[in-house]
């Protein structure tokens, strides 16, 4: 009937030179079941990992093991539609542990543009860590892709609630004005 | 006809479900070597678009020609290891045990030129789509709508193409003996009725393809895997229903 069925499944493919695993005591369904079971437990262990690094509060690690921990969750279903008990509080630590990290860097990113205290703290321990405070950054960032990352409707310019005097030696201002060569880029 | 659409819907799940039950199934136990097929198969594809742009760097013309064909060249090579990686899947098809090596098959003088041959054609219709939008983005750059435009009806074009020749290679390591223009029609063929039930299996993918995004693609090492396997498997089940 059709030109694909001269030869499947009866082609130089299945005769490569591998064998297939064909020994008395070798039961395949239970060697997947089994595997799909370690799958299954690796799913929930990355699961909790994400929910614990979230209570540490690293941003990064549980965006990066949550997603891992679904996905290898869905996979672990083997071939009965129904997904285990284990992978199941797999997906369901891995989603409370994506949106409490999600809620934790929003929160976190609101108080730093509306608490004055905070973004008095974050500028200061940019500025040891960095030598650049974090008015300083976003002030360059806005400038260099035109978007008002802080809301405060002007772009380029960090009207920020704390009083950044000339203590930082204005360096990073002047270095900042200079390159941009835009009068209305002042960081105050 | 709203009885209908409920039974079509329902029939794509199914065939859906059942498809990506089998990769699994396939799949477990064995992704270590489809995984690290992957990354090789990335790094060799960073590469390749690290060479295009470099030559496409600038405004020349002859930079856009020049990236253009580069892209062309990058594409057919990295067809050859997607023949290796199918090859990988389709022997955990046949219940095989697989292993790395398979993933440079496509170099092997039997195949090279076949899959080669191939390759070239599919990479020339992919770059013919989208040299429209291409071109006018470089002679007309500010006439945005444009470009949107012509860049959108070449991804369709484009998906439409890939969809249709979607089980070419599989068919070469399927039948050695097929040759690539073969292979094409075969494939066209074998596709006819049956393109939106791949595109349905390809977009249910989307919500985990999105979740690798989310991890910084890591959790997409397994996510491509299961998909190029439910592909492979997609295969079988054409195969059979032909039969």
């Amino acid at each position: 009937m059709s030109d694909y069925n001269n030869g499947y499944n009866n082609n130089g493919y299945s005769n490569n030179g591998y064998s297939n695993n064909s020994s008395d005591d070798y039961d395949p369904a239970f060697v997947k079941k089994t595997q799909a079971q370690h799958l299954s437990r690796l799913s929930f262990l990355l699961g909790m990992g994400s929910l614990i690094f979230t209570f540490f509060m690293t941003v990064i690690i549980p965006y990066i093991l949550a997603p891992v921990s679904i996905v290898l969750a869905v996979i672990s279903k083997s071939d009965d539609r129904k997904i285990s008990k284990m992978s199941r509080n797999a997906v369901i630590l891995s989603v409370i542990a994506l949106v409490a990290n999600t809620a934790i860097v929003g929160t976190t990113y609101y108080s730093m543009f509306t608490n004055p205290e905070l973004r008095q703290q974050v500028n200061s321990v940019a500025e040891q860590m960095y030598g650049y405070s974090l008015d300083d950054l976003i002030g360059a960032a806005e400038q260099e892709t035109g978007i008002d990352l802080d809301g405060n409707g002007v772009v380029g310019t960090v009207e920020s609630a704390t009083d950044n005097d000339d203590s930082d030696g204005g360096q990073s201002v002047d270095s900042y004005e200079g390159e941009t060569n835009n009068d209305d880029a002042t960081i105050i | 006809m709203k009885e209908k659409q409920i039974t079509m819907t329902q029939r794509l799940s199914e065939i859906s479900s059942s498809r990506k039950a089998e990769a699994r199934l396939s799949l477990i136990g064995n992704f270590g070597t489809v995984i690290g097929a992957e990354i090789f198969n990335a790094i060799c594809l960073l590469i390749g678009y690290q060479i295009i742009a470099g030559i496409s760097l600038g405004t020349s013309l002859w930079n856009f020609i020049g990236g253009e064909i580069a892209v062309f060249i990058v594409t057919t090579f990295m067809g050859i290891f997607t023949f290796g990686l199918y090859f990988i899947l389709m022997s955990l098809a046949y219940d095989q045990k697989p292993v790395f090596r398979d993933l440079f098959r496509g170099f092997r003088k039997e195949n090279s030129d076949r899959v080669v041959k191939m390759e070239a054609v599919l990479a020339a219709i992919e770059l013919a789509c989208m040299l429209p939008a291409q071109i006018v983005s470089f002679v007309a750059g500010s006439n945005t709508v444009l470009i949107i435009v012509l860049y959108a009806a070449g991804i369709v074009l484009s998906c439409y193409v890939g969809l249709t020749f979607a089980m070419g290679v599989v068919l070469l390591i399927d039948f050695p003996d097929m040759m690539s223009t073969e292979a094409l029609r075969t494939s066209a063929n074998m596709m006819k009725g049956n393109k939106g039930k791949l595109l349905y299996i390809e977009l249910s993918f989307i919500p985990l393809y999105l979740l690798g995004i989310i991890s910084c693609g890591i959790a997409d090492l397994w996510v491509y895997a299961y998909n190029q396997m439910t592909v492979t498997s997609f295969y079988h089940y054409l195969a059979s229903e032909k039969k």
